[in-house]
């Protein structure tokens, strides 16, 4: 059984704390061992740098919206993040109607 | 002007962006407060079916000041649900208000006939600021719309 979740985590004294939601999913399954990957604000940045955003354009929107540069991060990261497949078929859905919930 | 108004288009764009497209959203973050309502993020979380996708959607929502409802709209809404020939229902009546009474105009391409001709509403279209070919362009084009009365 292969499980895979993402989120975004604060590592404080060596410690990664997983959501709550996450803990109580492992924990039904009686799943102990992870494998865990890393990867660091500045490795989405490098992400980003891909797309055209660079360490300006962060510090702006971090400014503009009054947010923490990290969250500016994740935001913009989220550009083109359902550029494909079916999120991407609801979301586009959703552009037309005035509403409505996006189809199955 | 204190900030802007996203419609549900405008954040979509955003998220299915190419790879080699700047949504007009990106250049909106790093130029004016950007706003959308409880509304709007209501119907892109309705196009995730997970948690990994409610995740990825949240990575837009995350960046915008989402206005929830309040009672202070609510005569707005009624003014504009009770407006002889008014056509886009109650949708449009609670975003119309919660923009008229925050004093942020609405970006949006695809809702621009059912908000169009209500009084005190200020709307831009999306397409116009698209245009605009930089930065600077985009701030003179946002600050040429009328502060709201």
């Amino acid at each position: 059984m292969s499980l895979r979740y993402e989120f975004f985590a604060d590592a404080r004294d060596g410690r990664i704390e997983l959501p709550p939601e996450i803990a109580a999913r492992l924990r039904l399954k009686g799943i102990v061992r992870l494998a865990v990957t890393v990867s660091t604000v500045a490795e989405e940045e490098a992400r980003l740098a891909h797309r055209g955003i660079d360490t300006a354009m962060i510090d702006r929107v971090a400014a503009v919206q009054s947010l923490d540069r990290d969250v500016a991060t994740v935001v913009l990261g989220g550009e083109g993040a359902a550029a494909s497949g079916e999120l991407a078929a609801r979301l586009l859905a959703l552009g037309k109607s005035s509403g409505g919930a996006a189809a199955t | 002007m204190k900030g802007v108004l996203l419609e549900t288009d405008v954040i979509v764009e955003y998220l299915t962006a190419a790879p080699d497209e700047v949504p007009l959203m990106r250049r909106l973050l790093g130029t004016i407060s950007c706003c959308t309502t409880f509304l709007q993020a209501a119907e892109i979380y309705s196009a995730a079916r997970d948690d990994g996708e409610r995740r990825t959607v949240e990575q837009a929502l995350f960046g915008l000041k989402i206005l929830g409802a309040s009672s202070r709209y609510a005569k707005t809404i009624a003014l504009l649900l009770s407006s002889e020939g008014r056509m886009g229902g109650h949708r449009t009546a609670i975003v119309a208000a919660m923009a008229i009474e925050s004093g942020l105009p609405v970006i949006t391409d695809d809702h621009l006939q059912e908000f169009g001709g209500i009084s005190g509403l200020r709307l831009i279209e999306a397409s116009t600021l698209r245009r605009t070919p930089d930065h600077a362009a985009l701030a003179d084009a946002l600050a040429t719309i009328e502060p709201a009365g």
